[in-house]
């Protein structure tokens, strides 16, 4: 209908700009859209990671003159594996781990990414080089707990979340995007 | 004839009584002061194509001379410090023979962790060699029995551990992994009826009129250095490493030949740099890894019957590759394989060997297809179960590759027990 009452110059001006306006709205559209879905995903995101920590079934947990309160995902697997042998004051780490059981397996799974036989296998391989120890480990929970509350200054281990006591600090793990 | 059960075949069968009877009492593993021992004890039993024996006697009849033993001591003796070593003992037909020698200590090292990111250790350390270099002693940390010909066993005293420091420590790269560096200096002493020197001779030999008797009079290894540095990525679980090592060794050797220029002679300039790209992935209880080894000797050629050759270095070249996999069933059951292939890069189907020598061209290259299954019927018991279907000679022992069948089969067997 626009091409029939207006001349051919005007008619190209028109379709330039209503043109351009599509393209402007498709624009305003898309980028209207992109913010929504990132305010989206990093409120999901963080809700989420919320969650993570409220649903895991372990908690870590460590003497209670560590200074640290929390620790990054990546940090905590690499005190568990030997990596990090020092908190941030210098003082050494000293891990301590369950023999076995659902914690221990979900704990390794989730934070260290490992199975038990790959965990254990880990240990043994850095005990028959000589580059460390294999780690104390313990068949009672309880036990676990006294160890890390009373012998070992620098002790970090972790525990079903029911089991820490007020004897222990619990360490939250922070998760970010990406692990 | 297949040797009699030898001495550790013995001990071995103790010690499976002593910790099936310790078992429930869970006396594994011992400390003592802070100091933690523990150990291993491994029996073998190859048999395959009769033509072709694998390194022990006659594996073609199955054989039993197969076997290792190691203990060792480890402790932090203050803040920072670890002491440890490893004594091991092994026997793969001429190689090892049980015998107790400076080359019996596997490790044995002074480790001062000065930061996580900086550590010392001085002694005798293990070289940087791939993934399995720092273990493959030790049988029960790995699935299979025999590892590709990365690792090759026949050469074990030149190419598995130094007498010298190395600097290592690990970097964390924040949302980029975490890196791992060691880098190491030393030197080597070679045993004269161990493997290298062994190996060395028998090419002399060859060169020699029949019969002529030889004697080394010198050999060593005062120059080997290497580094490794390993990348944990962003990507949960896969590890890649690349590692170097680069070994001089020299020595003097006398004989009875007629001929002047073989009378006396060294062979010097022996350098061997060998490197090798890695990378390690897991995913749950699969684990998937591959190598691939690029080797040049560089030798003095000392009596090359052409005199316009004699002393004139020349390189030989060697490529390797393996990859494998494996998956753990259950807490006792384990499968795994892999496929390897050695060759030389000059002449990769022997042609040119076959030409120059008479000799068959499969002397030049090996590919081997890999079979294990490993049950781990308690913490502290290993027995795998192992095939192996190979094609060309070349990882065969060198007295035993003229008259070898191009193609043949092996079975592996072995029993470990550790704590």
């Amino acid at each position: 209908m626009l091409g029939i009452c207006l001349s051919d110059i005007d008619q190209k001006r028109s379709i330039l700009q209503i043109t351009s306006y599509l393209r402007e709205g498709v624009a305003t559209y898309h980028v209207s859209a992109l913010l929504s879905s990132l305010v989206w995903f990093f409120v999901t995101l963080w809700t989420l990671t919320d969650n993570l920590n409220a649903a895991e079934p372990y908690v870590v947990i460590a003497n209670k003159n560590v200074a640290a309160n929390s620790l990054s995902r990546v940090d905590v697997k690499a005190i568990f594996l030997g990596e990090k042998t020092r908190w941030s004051d210098g003082k050494p780490i000293k891990i301590v781990i369950l023999k076995n059981g659902s914690v221990h397996s979900d704990f390794l799974s989730r934070v260290v990414d490992k199975t038990p036989y790959q965990f254990q296998n880990y240990w043994k391989k850095m005990m028959f080089t000589g580059k460390a120890g294999m780690p104390l480990s313990f068949e009672e929970v309880q036990s676990l707990v006294d160890f890390v509350a009373e012998h070992h200054p620098g002790a970090v281990g972790y525990v079903p979340a029911e089991k820490a006591t007020g004897q222990v600090k619990i360490i939250t793990i922070k998760y970010d995007n990406f692990n | 004839m297949t040797k009699p059960l030898n001495i550790y075949t013995i001990i071995f069968c103790m010690l499976i009584s002593f910790t099936w009877i310790c078992s429930p009492l869970h006396l594994f593993a011992a400390e003592i002061g802070g100091v933690e021992i523990h150990g291993f004890v491994s029996q073998g039993f190859l048999k395959g194509t009769k033509e072709n024996n694998f390194i022990t006697n006659n594996s073609g009849d199955g054989s039993f001379n197969y076997n290792e033993l190691g203990i060792n001591f480890s402790g932090e003796i203050v803040d920072r410090l670890r002491l440890g070593g490893q004594l091991f003992l092994y026997d793969r037909g001429r190689y090892g023979k049980d015998k107790v020698s400076w080359n019996s200590i596997d490790w044995a090292y002074a480790d001062y962790r000065v930061q996580d990111w900086l550590g010392v250790r001085f002694g005798k350390i293990k070289t940087t060699w791939g993934l399995y270099g720092d273990t493959r002693d030790i049988d029960a940390l790995r699935t299979c029995i025999i590892l590709p010909p990365i690792y090759n066993e026949m050469l074990r005293d030149s190419t598995i551990a130094m007498t010298g420091g190395e600097l290592y420590g690990t970097i964390p790269l924040h949302s980029s992994g975490t890196l791992y560096y060691r880098i190491q200096a030393g030197g080597m002493e070679l045993d004269t009826d161990d493997g290298t020197v062994l190996r060395t001779t028998d090419g002399f030999a060859r060169r020699l009129p029949q019969g002529s008797l030889m004697v080394v009079e010198d050999v060593n290894a005062d120059t080997v250095y290497g580094y490794s540095l390993k990348w944990s990525t962003p990507i949960d679980n896969l590890a890649l490493q690349t590692s170097l090592n680069k070994t001089g060794i020299e020595g003097a050797i006398t004989s009875d030949s007629s001929i002047p220029y073989q009378r006396s002679f060294s062979f010097s300039s022996w350098d061997q740099t060998r490197w090798i790209h890695s990378m390690e992935y897991t995913l749950g209880s699969w684990v998937f890894t591959g190598e691939f080894s690029t080797a040049s000797m560089r030798n003095n050629n000392p009596i090359a019957s052409n005199p316009e050759l004699r002393g004139v270095s020349r390189i030989i070249n060697e490529r390797v590759w393996y990859a494998g996999a494996s998956y753990r069933f259950t807490d006792w059951i384990e499968a795994g394989g892999y496929y390897t292939s050695k060759w030389d890069p000059d002449d990769p189907d022997g042609a040119v060997y076959a030409t120059i020598t008479g000799l068959p061209a499969h002397n030049k290259y090996f590919k081997d297809t890999a079979i294990t299954l490993r049950f781990d019927p308690m913490e502290w018991l290993v027995f795998k179960l192992e095939g192996h279907f190979i094609s060309g000679s070349n990882f065969l022992d060198t007295v035993d590759q003229f008259g070898a069948a191009e193609n043949s089969y092996l079975f592996a067997s072995k029993l470990t027990l550790s704590f």
